[in-house]
């Protein structure tokens, strides 16, 4: 037997390599591929023993010629016995033949697997190129790029998984600080009332039970101190519902948005009966949105708008829609004092006035928490305005592919 | 050995070649992770194996019957033809086990599509 490989199965590698080359051969040669399949699970059994118990055995493979057939062998040398397999025979076709060791040499046994390889195309050319394509199915070549490209895969994989982690890490992080937030301003506002009322008490006490001893700048004092708790009272009003605002529930269901400006408008007019204020309202225009959450949006924006319109006659104000880049756009536009657009930005900022109280009374959470509520929809708002000119307020509420 | 978790299926995919000493590691390391996420079904890929021998089936069996009192339902994929004719002759029956073709599919058959790994922890 002139064997085509011979392959020592003592390391895990080898044998590796050993149940490749019997595959490969298998089927160049055209054997069946349960038979290859076969001969190489029992190749790669024998040689688990083998390294296991540290003994020393050889994998041959060759070629035979019988009948004008080729045969595919392979001997394991130093080995006696095969392990107990059913149906070599019977379902795969395939002789093994054991042979006693001979002149102090070691036992073997021979697998003979049937090929559909006619003898006559097995000449020296024939023999020379399975060689070669044997020999490049040794460890060297294939499995030690196969084990660094699989190193390099799962280092990647690894550094993948690391930044998953990570990344799920910092995002219960923020919820929980989030959490956090939210309760910490609720509860902070919850505990100023006590002692504002309290001062605000005592004022009264004083104002009612002491009118004899205090002279009119100690009674104007004292007035302006209730009015300072007052304003404090209502920043902490507002404080709260912006963090209601973002705890409770959402309901999304259909939204008829220009009944809803309707109301509010309506609600407005009667709080100024005196004023001059010309309303349009496009009809129809409807949304997918949670209905508590709208209402705080467009009760803030047309408020703002009646309060900003307040010197004109008659002051104008429209709520109508628009697209721009695919999207649907609800809009609040008035003819009022308008804004320098340069703070811009900074008006959706809690507590952020670009005019002062004396001018135009208010807080400064209006628009702040118009941003939340439109920002929880997965929406954006939108500010424009000109000092003098009047200003536009512009939201939409969904996504930017589902649109209005 | 490369896991992951979608919902509550464990997928591990084995490397090409397992060699004796890391078997024990690799059934430690798939039942921890069974048990860490208390994964409802375990999805073996053997596709990557170069040849899956007796010894190998049968670590494999093992391993299977070990997640299913973990409470994991085991599925082994990526077997081809071949060996699954070569192991059964051979005296390796898999009776109680869900032999499927490839993850995806075993994935479609649970209903889990692949696209969207949700992490877990
Ligand atoms: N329609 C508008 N025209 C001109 N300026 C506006 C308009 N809407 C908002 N602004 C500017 O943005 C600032 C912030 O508005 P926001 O609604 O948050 O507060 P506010 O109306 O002053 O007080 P609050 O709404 O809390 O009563 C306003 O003080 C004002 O300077
Ligand atoms: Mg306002």
């Amino acid at each position: 037997m002139n064997p085509l490989a011979s392959i020592n199965l003592s390391t895990d590698l080898a044998l590796v390599e050993a149940r490749g080359k019997v595959r490969t051969l298998a089927e160049d040669l055209g054997a069946q591929a349960v038979a290859g399949t076969a001969v190489a699970t029992i190749v790669s059994d024998v040689g688990r023993r083998a390294i296991k118990d540290d003994l020393p055995v050889t994998a041959e493979l060759a070629i035979e010629a019988v009948e004008g057939r080729t045969i595919m062998q392979v001997r394991l040398s130093g080995v006696s016995a095969l392990p107990e397999v059913e149906g070599l025979r019977s379902r795969f076709g395939i002789e093994a033949i054991s042979s006693t060791a001979v002149d102090g040499g070691r036992p073997s046994v021979e697998l003979r697997i049937p090929t559909s390889t006619p003898a006559a195309r097995v000449d020296e050319a024939f023999l020379d190129r399975e060689r070669a394509r044997l020999i490049q199915r040794s460890p060297g070549q294939l499995l030690e790029e196969v084990q660094r490209q699989n190193v390099e895969l799962s280092s990647l994989l690894e550094e993948l998984r690391d930044t998953k982690n990570a990344l799920a890490l910092k995002a219960r992080e923020l919820e929980t600080v989030n959490r956090e937030l939210e309760s910490f301003s609720y509860s902070v506002s919850h505990d100023l009332r006590a002692p504002l009322r309290a001062v605000d008490g005592f004022g009264l006490a004083l104002l009612e039970d002491y009118d004899a001893a205090l002279d009119e700048t100690g009674k104007d004092y004292l007035r302006r101190i209730r009015a300072a708790t007052a304003r404090m009272a209502r920043l902490i009003d507002d404080l709260l519902s912006l963090s209601r605002l973002t705890r409770d529930e959402m309901h999304v269901g259909r939204v008829d948005l220009s009944r809803l400006a309707e109301e509010i408008v309506a609600e407005l007019r009667e709080g100024e009966p005196g004023r001059n204020v010309d309303v349009t309202i496009t009809p129809g225009l409807e949304a997918e949105a949670d209905a508590a959450l709208t209402r705080v949006v467009l009760v803030n924006l047309l408020g703002n708008a009646f309060k900003f319109t307040d010197k004109r006659d008659p002051a104008r104000i429209a709520f109508g829609a628009e697209t721009v880049d695919g999207r649907l756009w609800y809009c609040v536009e008035d003819n009022g004092a308008g804004f320098d657009m340069t703070y811009a930005d900074k008006l959706f900022g809690a507590f952020q006035r670009l005019h002062t109280t004396d001018e135009f009374d208010g807080t400064g959470i209006g628009l702040a928490i118009v941003q939340r509520a439109i920002h929880r929809q997965g929406g954006e708002v939108r500010a424009w305005g000109e000092i003098g000119t009047g200003a536009k307020i512009s939201f939409c509420l969904a996504s930017p592919r589902i649109g209005g | 050995m490369h896991m992951y978790t979608l919902r509550d299926v464990l997928v591990v995919a084995l490397p090409p070649a397992v060699y004796d000493h890391a078997v024990q590691d690799l059934q430690t390391d798939i039942l921890t992770q069974i048990a860490e996420t208390s994964a409802a079904v375990l999805i073996i890929d053997v596709a990557p194996v170069d040849l899956i021998d007796r010894f190998f089936a049968q670590t494999m069996l093992d391993l299977c019957k070990m997640a299913a009192l973990l409470g994991a339902h085991p599925i082994i994929t990526g077997i081809d033809s071949p060996t699954a004719a070569v192991l059964a002759t051979f005296g390796l029956d898999m009776p109680d086990l869900d032999l499927v073709g490839s993850v995806s599919d075993a994935l479609a058959q649970l209903g889990v599509t692949n696209t969207e790994p949700i992490p877990r922890g």
